[in-house]
């Protein structure tokens, strides 16, 4: 029997046992013509299994090149590499962002990455932090392995992204303005006239995370837009491009708002907001950013018969004293930072937490600052409490404390006294206080930090000691970077 | 072999358990901490909520532990305490001389430790704790009684044999008979059936001591599942008809040549006990050098997990590779007593469970020797993709429900294809195998990385990735190295 006539029969036989031989009767071949009526279709079946798990594997179809990856992946190695899974595939607790940020930064600095295989490993405690995590290979390849189904079937691409629901559009198109306008641009001119006015609104807002003057004349396109939706969040955008007439409206609008009054006995300027009756809180929240956000203090006052300095001093809304230092944050203003800092000292250390602010770069000077700010609201409480309270509004700060401030958080009384009393502490927070502790220390300051541990539970202090060490080995290894 | 923080990491069964023992890490807990003179095991007591302390002996080569608390967690938090000890500060421990208890749970021990064993407790026949109550109330036995006692007890073994036997032959029979319903029905109805009449078979097939057949059955109904949709048919009627073809052979198992037969028995349900292996002389056993290659752990649907360490060969000299195998429930969370470690270097003997391809090994001697090495594929068990292929039909000729062969291939690059298929590929001949589809999000680590060397197991289409050879290190599929 020549392949293609077996090849035949076995088709037909294995289709009538898959629909069952009762429904579709098989002649047997011959050599089952001796077994046992009942033992004739056990027979076949046997056998033909037995013959399929002799069918030679096929070949691949097309064959994808890889690129090499020694070209872009430099690799920690030795006792760093051992550290780096050991301390973040611990199964106990969730990494904590500020580990990640600092051991990242300093493999960063030091142009090295995660050893490629121990990416499976890292891949459920790193990628929560990929927003901040800065190892450009691994984000590679966690895109590249990625499953299907983790995916929700397919990536978005420009030649795909049409057939994706509207959020995973949304998703694509945010991503692809940041890393080519243009295309994302041409991409939305082509294809907004078929979508629905709210698919329109939502993909067009998606311009806003990376929005550049360069998107003016595009959202200036659909300012005639037929829907009110569209229009609104054109306008929205609009307003935020200095020079345009939404951006003059807008900031005729917050001028408006202002209201400068002379005090009565020193003459000295008083700096107030005229709010809105109608809108409270949570909304009200809402109506400051969306009037002052991103607007300079220079722009605010320059309607007014004002100084920047009497602005300062005379500012007695904490609300847009805030939007006014993001504003100098973003764009490192550092003097004008310090002197709304100093004027609102109060509320100052709870601008370092607030969300807008987190997701800003913060300068060396910058970071300095905010520490700086820290640094003043402890003089005014105890150092152990507050360490207890910066686990919650240190994210921003992308550097360690400076160094003269280390050591008198070490050697303070009641973080003396607290730190054996830490195992119950850590119950009543969601991360490891001495984790936070370790990644506010500079690294000069762990051994002070180790003989500190001495009374302490190795539950508590051994990730702790852990997480020093692997400081340590990742800020003290050597640069692969060519020195400029 | 130095016991490190990170070994016991490798042993200890979950993060509790490390997290208790670390509270544990009290002196004035530990009334007792020794260690024998020769360093190869130590012993200690842990005091815990009682009046009596828990003891607890853990021997040095292979961390295997025993402790006296109720704990089903293996090793316990006392031994995994006992461990740390010793590797935070060893000099805390004081050499003694071993304690009965010590000694007696040593001698007890299957096959691999490296303290001399006392004579006098080998020949002491294995009891549970009844028994040896019962022993020592009763008067000690002549001659003649010990020669009646072990003729009755054959006995008993010989029709025990026989009962089981006739059982599952009629458990095979009944399996035949539902084999043939499905047929009849169609193996398309497979899916809408499997809730109602494969549970029954499958219990059936447990009540006639035909445990092996059974769970091939839950097998192939997880194979089923786990398939894609277009595949589903095709290997539920390979895995069907290689049952029905493992049941004749066990009805014919007369006319099979020994060791075939010996799979097929192994297969169908009968055990190998190790103690008897071990002291087999007839049994296949091999002197020389292995690399651990990789371990596996496979969750089998009767809630085992069976944890496999795949030896390849250390030199020139060793030929075959090996598979230990232990088997742990998955509730107690224990990762076995084996705490071989990737690329870790074994020299000693192996036995080998009797079969056609012998694969499945024990320990056997005591002079086993560990150390680790830097982990290195020898260039000579390798071989080419064409070549696995048919080095792997011909063992299968000769074992035809062989499903596994472990596989080395050298000079191979990972490549995938456009349909997201991953593929090793031969980087001078060309030669490809399909990686396993299970394995894909793993193996896309090796993307990318060229020249190398890749041991996994091939099951005759494709092949599930354990570990590799690399300019970048070693890499592990399933076990951190």
């Amino acid at each position: 029997m020549d392949d293609t006539t077996w090849l035949a029969e076995r088709d037909a036989l294995t289709t009538a046992l898959v629909r069952g031989v009762a429904r579709q009767p098989v002649t047997l071949p011959m050599p089952f013509a001796g077994v046992g009526e009942d033992q004739q279709h056990l027979a076949l079946l046997a056998a033909l299994a037995a013959r399929q798990r002799f069918d030679l594997p096929v070949g691949p179809d097309q064959l994808v090149p890889q690129p090499v990856i020694h070209d872009d992946v430099t690799p920690v190695t030795g006792v760093l590499r051992t550290e780096l899974v050991r301390y973040f595939t611990r199964q106990s607790r969730a990494a904590l962002p500020m580990a990640v940020t600092r051991v990242f930064s300093a493999l960063k600095a030091r142009d090295l990455h995660v050893h490629p295989f121990d990416y499976m490993a890292m891949r459920s405690v790193i990628q929560p932090h990929t927003a901040m995590l800065v190892d450009t290979a691994f984000l590679r390849w966690s895109r590249r392995g990625a499953k299907k189904a983790d995916q929700g079937a397919l990536k978005a691409t420009v030649e795909n992204w049409l057939d994706f629901p509207i959020s995973a559009r949304c998703n694509f198109i945010t991503d692809l303005h940041s890393d080519d306008p243009t295309k994302t641009r041409d991409l939305l001119s082509e294809h907004l006239t078929g979508e629905t006015a709210a698919n329109r609104a939502k993909l067009i807002g998606c311009l806003s995370d990376a929005l550049t003057p360069d998107d003016r004349a595009f959202l200036e396109g659909f300012e005639q837009d037929r829907s009110k939706n569209v229009k609104e969040v054109v306008t929205d955008l609009l307003s935020r491009l200095p020079g345009t007439t939404q951006n003059k409206v807008r900031l005729d609008e917050a001028q408006s708002r202002l209201v400068v009054k002379k005090a009565k006995l020193l003459g000295t300027k008083v700096v107030t907001v005229d709010k809105p009756m109608h809108i409270k809180g949570y909304e009200l929240d809402r109506w400051y950013q969306a009037t002052f956000a991103n607007l300079s203090p220079e722009q605010l006052i320059s309607a007014h018969e004002i100084s920047i300095g009497e602005f300062i001093k005379g500012l007695k809304d904490a609300s847009l004293a805030f939007y006014c230092f993001e504003h100098c944050v973003r764009s490192n203003n550092v003097a004008q930072a310090k002197r709304f800092l100093g004027a609102f000292e109060a509320d100052a250390h709870q601008w370092i937490d607030r969300s807008t602010l987190q997701s800003q770069h913060l300068t060396d000077e910058m970071s300095d600052l905010c520490w700086s700010v820290l640094i003043e609201r402890v003089k005014k409480n105890s150092l152990w409490s507050w360490c207890e309270q910066v686990i919650h509004n240190t994210a921003v700060l992308s550097r360690p404390m400076p160094d003269s401030f280390a050591q008198k958080l070490l050697n303070d009384k009641q973080l003396k006294a607290g730190l054996p009393t830490l195992e119950e502490r850590e119950h009543q927070h969601d991360g490891a206080l001495l984790d936070v502790l370790v990644c506010l220390l500079p690294s000069s300051c762990f051994d002070a930090l180790n003989s500190r541990l001495e009374g302490v539970s190795p539950l508590s202090a051994a990730p702790a000691r852990q997480l020093m060490n692997l400081i340590s080995l990742a800020e003290n290894s050597i640069s692969l970077k060519p020195s400029t | 072999m130095e016991l490190t923080i990170e070994r016991i990491e490798a042993v200890a069964p979950d993060q509790a358990s490390l997290t208790a023992a670390s509270k544990l890490l009290k002196r004035a807990k530990w009334p007792m901490l020794q260690i024998s003179d020769d360093g190869t095991v130590m012993w200690g007591q842990c005091q815990g909520s009682g009046s009596t302390p828990y003891s607890m002996s853990v021997a040095m080569h292979d961390l295997g532990a025993k402790c006296s608390c109720p704990s089903r967690k293996f090793p316990c938090k006392h031994s995994i305490a006992l461990m740390w000890w010793f590797a935070d500060n060893s000099s805390e421990f004081e050499v003694g001389s071993t304690p009965e208890w010590v000694s007696d749970w040593l001698s007890r021990r299957r096959g691999s430790n490296t303290t001399e064993k006392d004579p006098a407790a080998l020949e002491k026949p294995k009891l549970n704790a009844n028994a040896a109550k019962r022993e020592s109330k009763e008067k000690p036995l002549d001659a003649e009684a010990i020669k009646a006692k072990a003729q009755r007890s054959a006995k008993r073994k010989a029709s025990n044999k026989l009962a089981r036997e006739k059982s599952i032959a009629q458990g095979l029979d009944e399996f035949d008979l539902w084999l043939n319903d499905e047929i009849q029905q169609g193996l398309a109805g497979f899916d809408t059936r499997t809730s109602q009449q494969t549970p029954t078979i499958i219990k059936r097939l447990v009540d006639a001591k035909a445990p092996g057949m059974a769970l091939k059955i839950e097998n192939a109904i997880a194979k089923f599942y786990g398939a894609e949709f277009g595949e589903r048919n095709k290997g539920l009627l390979e895995d069907l008809g290689m049952l029905h073809l493992l049941a004749q052979a066990y009805r014919r198992q007369k006319h099979l040549p020994k060791p075939l037969q010996a799979d097929v028995r192994q297969a169908i349900g009968w055990t190998i006990d190790r103690t008897e292996l071990l002291e087999d002389d007839s049994a296949v056993s091999r002197t020389g050098n292995w690399i651990v290659s990789g371990i596996r752990e496979v969750f089998q649907p009767d809630k085992l997990i069976r944890k496999e360490t795949w030896l390849t060969p250390g030199d020139d000299d060793t030929k075959d590779s090996a598979v230990l195998v232990d088997f742990i429930h998955a509730s107690s969370g224990a990762q076995g007593s084996s705490a071989y470690v990737p690329s870790q270097k074994i020299s000693g003997t192996l036995k080998f469970f009797p079969s056609s391809i012998p694969m499945r090994a024990l320990v056997s001697d005591s002079a086993i020797s560990t150390e680790d090495t830097d982990f290195q594929f020898l260039s000579t068990t390798s071989t080419t993709v064409n070549s696995a292929v048919s080095s792997f039909y011909n063992q299968r000729a000769v074992q035809p429900w062989m499903n596994e062969m472990p596989t080395a291939l050298h000079g191979v690059t990972l490549n995938k294809c456009t349909n997201e298929q991953l593929w090793v590929v031969s980087t001078q001949s060309g030669e490809a195998m399909r990686i396993k589809h299970d394995s894909i999000d793993a193996a896309s680590v090796l993307l990318g990385v060229q020249d190398l060397t890749l041991f996994g197991l091939f099951d005759g289409q494709q092949l599930e990735p354990i570990s590799a050879n690399t300019s970048l290190g070693p890499w592990w599929g399933h076990s951190d190295g």
